[in-house]
């Protein structure tokens, strides 16, 4: 409902500006992982070489592989427990729900350096020994309230009728579920798995404070590379690392735009 | 429509109720506890003996005669942390707001577009959105290149571990958090309003400022919180960007679990840092949340 | 009730207090109705005066607090929903968005598990009913409004219901398709023979559809009767001024026998009604205004002023100042077209025909 008696001038221009301070630094950066020259900001021709580098370098596929596996199991959990919380606090109010949800917002309050050093004492304290497992537990938790907020906005959406009108056509409540609930819901749980994922796999600093010597994500092997130096190999896999997310991000703006 | 069956399905919230506490509720505890623990002589921390010399130690250092004398280094990174995260919520709210305002003005068929666009970035990776700003800024990386190029200057600017290379980290990172906000509040605001404030005779700028940024406030306040909490506790921004020369809390705290191995003062600086992000939550919930019901 | 056959839904002393304690909201306060086989049943009242609840109450989407609901003569106290032989159709419609017309049409039958054959069967029936053959495979978003509740209809039809009941289902169409549904509604219930129980807060929708009408305010039935009954002869203050225009009048009443009472409204002015009441007691009048005889120059009848003359088509209201301090109003139709004697400030007589006068509680 924007007026088109408002105008401000230059408005355009700020917003394209803006665009190109946004997106420039991460086209360069995609540009130059197709450079040839090993000299990483000196553009001397076109390669895929670099790429080549990168898949064929094991500790950064262990990483990856390591990557993958955590944020496949962190973010299926993840939506799972999202997925019942959601259900527990489905159309309620009050004060229960509202401590619920302050619970589940905990992980986006807390600052991220806070969250690993609390979790890495933690982890020490109780004698478990830091690896794939300690990240995934971190992971889990901070999943939770990403893969809740799309699915509970979901829920929230949904008329309340729909859920009475199976009941009055002699659905059960486990049929009503299934054939009723469950369907309407799928866009908002697909979106949130989504999200879930691509923010454990792109998480770093909680990572890097528990992960261990044996669990070596993808972010924390970036960025030892990054700290020996710029390198045409690292424009490759941040390259790569940025398409996975972009898919992602867009895989899951699409499908929670469905049948709105 | 509380019937028996609506009660106990509030079960169901239990599992991820129990991670969340067990797994960050009781560390965030435990954190708490150790920061008034005595440091262990091999870094650690001596169960049962209580002190606040983690505390003592963000003003004071015990010299060789166990005496306090001040030391200010903790304290300048403290004030580095808060005049860095400050001017970054000062710069990405002058960027942020005339963009949100020229994305609520945008024709709706565009509107949905613009919206993706500030969050993809948002959701890439911090970690790739940082390096690329090395490329950019490091000693005839495309910066310098560029200013070369249109002949402004010659030689390096010597920009990248500075903190003002950290500055446009962070400003770069944090932006869309605070565009997002803006951008909610301004597309609920009724239109109409400013119409009104037009035909009344408010010029252009008149009804901005009397009409538009007062209504957009929440989103406003919403956004700089958004900034100024995630800037205080950045780390990876200043660790790459900043080159050991602009530390900020983050790498401070950071450190004392590595190389300085001080448990109890990390769980110190952590629970401050802690402590500082949740007041900052609590002045704006008892500001800007509307009472229950007020606003359905 | 005398028939033998058992009422179709009977509704005893059922009260429901949402929230506890001092909170508590009572939204239904013993309310008893009994319900005749194959009837057209409305609950009619202004939003929050319970009609919804009850008919939620009906359909198993809440418990009663206290008294029991009876279907067919069977108790359903505890019954869910899905136990119930009555279908809902919402005022939402709350069709299945992720379903065609015909799976929708199909759930409540797939639900009780008939075979495929009849399903179909039934299905093709009853969009035939309902008039939208054709339109099978279509999913809810790609139909118009009216088609949806046509949908609506049609699936809860389907089943087969002993009650079928409508929660303001016309109330989210525009008035053109409204008064075809109505239409639309009343020959499915001829067609089918089953008992609907319709709420609604329109009065005009209520008298036109209903066979009986229950009206309801603040939890509680006030009248139930005929659309004539609650029209001509309303037994309640709120029931005269809920259902069309009325003049309502404080008055004594001072005299009575046996062809009914007269009560002083003021000093001069007396009205007399078909009703008795005791001498001495202080009564609420209301009259219709249609009812109100209005004549320039008549012998009888009680003086009054006019104040405003308002044109309304097919008739005209003429407010008036009864005896210095009484408002009242008059409807006269305009069968001589809109050439009318009366304007502000004319003397004119006022008469009302004894049974148009009635007495009702406050």
């Amino acid at each position: 409902m924007s007026p088109s008696s408002l105008r401000f001038p230059g408005l355009r221009a700020v917003l394209a500006s803006f665009f190109v301070y946004l997106y420039l630094p991460i086209i360069v950066l995609v540009v130059l992982s197709f450079n040839a020259s090993p000299q990483a900001t000196i553009w001397t021709g076109f390669s895929i070489d670099w790429y080549g580098r990168v898949l064929d370098n094991p500790d950064l596929m262990r990483a990856f592989r390591n990557s993958l596996l955590i944020a496949t199991t962190a973010a299926v959990g993840a939506t799972v427990l999202a997925t019942l919380a959601a259900l527990g606090t489905q159309r309620r109010q009050g004060g229960a729900v509202d401590a619920v949800n302050a619970v589940i917002a905990l992980p986006l309050v807390v600052p991220e350096i806070v969250t690993a050093v609390a979790s890495l004492l933690f982890f020490i304290m109780i004698g478990l020994r830091l690896g794939l497992g300690t990240v995934i537990l971190a992971h889990l938790v901070f999943c939770i309230p990403f893969a809740y907020l799309p699915i509970r906005a979901r829920l929230e959406g949904m008329d309340a009728a729909l859920e009475e009108a199976a009941a009055d056509l002699y659905a059960t409540p486990a049929a009503t579920f299934r054939r009723v609930t469950l369907p309407l819901l799928w866009p908002g749980l697909l979106s949130g798995l989504m999200l879930a994922f691509i923010i454990s796999l792109d998480d770093f600093v909680i990572t890097y404070f528990v992960s261990g010597p044996g669990a070596t994500t993808l972010p924390v092997y970036i960025f030892g590379m990054i700290r020996i130096g710029v390198s045409p190999e690292v424009n490759a896999v941040s390259s790569l690392i940025l398409l996975i997310s972009i898919a992602f991000v867009a895989a899951s703006w699409v499908i929670g735009r469905l049948k709105r | 429509m509380a019937s028996p069956a609506r009660s106990g399905r509030m079960l169901l919230t239990a599992p991820a109720l129990a991670i969340i506490v067990a797994f960050m509720l009781l560390p965030l505890l435990l954190m708490a506890y150790i920061s008034i623990l005595e440091k262990g002589p091999a870094g650690g921390v001596r169960w049962g003996a209580h002190t606040v010399e983690a505390y003592v130690a963000f003003l004071f250092e015990r010299d060789l005669a166990d005496e306090l004398v001040l030391n200010t280094d903790y304290l300048r990174i403290f004030l580095r942390s808060f005049w860095l995260a400050g001017l970054t919520t000062l710069i990405t709210l002058a960027i942020g707001f005339p963009t949100a305002l020229g994305m609520a003005l945008a024709p709706p068929r565009w509107r949905t577009f613009l919206i993706f666009l500030v969050t993809v970035p948002f959701w890439a990776n911090l970690l790739v959105r940082n390096y690329a700003w090395i490329i950019l800024l490091r000693n005839n990386g495309l910066v310098d290149q560029a200013r070369h190029a249109v002949g402004l200057g010659s030689g390096p600017l010597d920009l990248l571990y500075t903190p003002v290379a950290v500055l446009i980290g962070l400003v770069y990172s944090y932006l869309p958090f605070m565009v997002l906000p803006i951008f909610a509040s301004l597309e609920k605001l009724d239109w109409r309003l400013v119409e009104a404030a037009f035909d009344l005779g408010a010029r252009r700028w008149q009804a901005l400022r009397r009409i538009v940024v007062p209504l957009a406030m929440p989103g406003i306040v919403a956004g700089c919180i958004l900034v100024f909490i995630p800037g205080l506790g950045a780390f990876i921004t200043p660790e790459l960007l900043g080159g050991g020369k602009a530390l900020m809390i983050g790498n401070l705290i950071q450190s004392q679990f590595g190389a300085a191995r001080n448990w109890p003062f990390g769980a110190a600086l952590s629970f401050a840092l802690l402590a500082l992000v949740l007041l900052a939550m609590l002045a704006y919930l008892l500001r800007y949340r509307a009472p229950p019901g007020a606003e359905r | 009730m005398a028939d033998k056959a058992p009422a179709a839904v009977e509704v005893v002393a059922v009260s429901k207090r949402f929230g506890s304690g001092a909170d508590a909201v009572v939204a239904l306060d013993e309310v008893s109705l009994a319900l005749r086989p194959n009837e057209f049943f409305t609950l009619l009242g202004p939003s929050g005066c319970g009609k919804t609840t009850l008919l939620r109450l009906i359909a198993g989407f809440e418990q009663p607090s206290a008294g029991q609901i009876l279907i067919d003569g069977e108790p359903v106290a505890g019954l869910p929903p899905y136990r119930r032989p009555v279908n809902t159709v919402f005022q939402s419609y709350a069709l299945f968005p992720h379903m065609t017309v015909a799976q929708n049409v199909a759930f409540g039958l797939e639900m009780r598990r008939r075979p495929a054959a009849e399903i179909a069967a039934t299905v093709a029936e009853m969009l035939a009913l309902v008039r939208l053959g054709g339109l099978e495979a279509r999913r809810p978003a790609q139909l118009s409004g009216g088609q949806q509740q046509r949908v609506a209809l049609a699936r809860a039809l389907a089943n087969h219901p002993k009650v079928l009941l409508l929660d303001e289902p016309l109330s989210a169409l525009d008035l053109k398709l409204r008064k075809e549904m109505q239409a639309e509604l009343k020959r499915i219930q001829h067609a089918t023979g089953l008992t609907f129980v319709f709420v609604t807060h329109d009065q005009g929708e209520a008298l036109t559809m209903s066979d009986r009408i229950a009206v309801m305010s603040g939890g509680r039935v006030l009248q139930v009767g005929t659309p004539e009954d609650i029209y001509e002869r309303p037994t309640h203050r709120f029931v005269a001024d809920f259902i069309g225009d009325t003049n309502l009048l404080e008055a004594e009443c001072i005299a009575h026998d046996a062809s009914g009472s007269r009560c002083r409204v003021a000093d001069g002015i007396e009205i007399a009604t078909a009703q008795s009441a005791a001498v001495g007691t202080r009564v609420t009048l209301a009259i219709r205004p249609e009812r109100v005889e209005l004549a320039r120059a008549a012998p009888t009848g009680w003086p009054a002023r006019v104040e405003s003359v308002t044109y309304f088509g097919t008739d005209t209201t003429v407010q008036m100042m009864l005896g210095g301090a009484v408002t009242f109003q008059a409807r006269v139709q305009n069968r001589n077209g809109a050439v009318h004697a009366f304007a502000p400030g004319d003397t004119v007589r006022v008469s009302a025909p004894p049974d148009a006068v009635r007495i009702v509680a406050d």
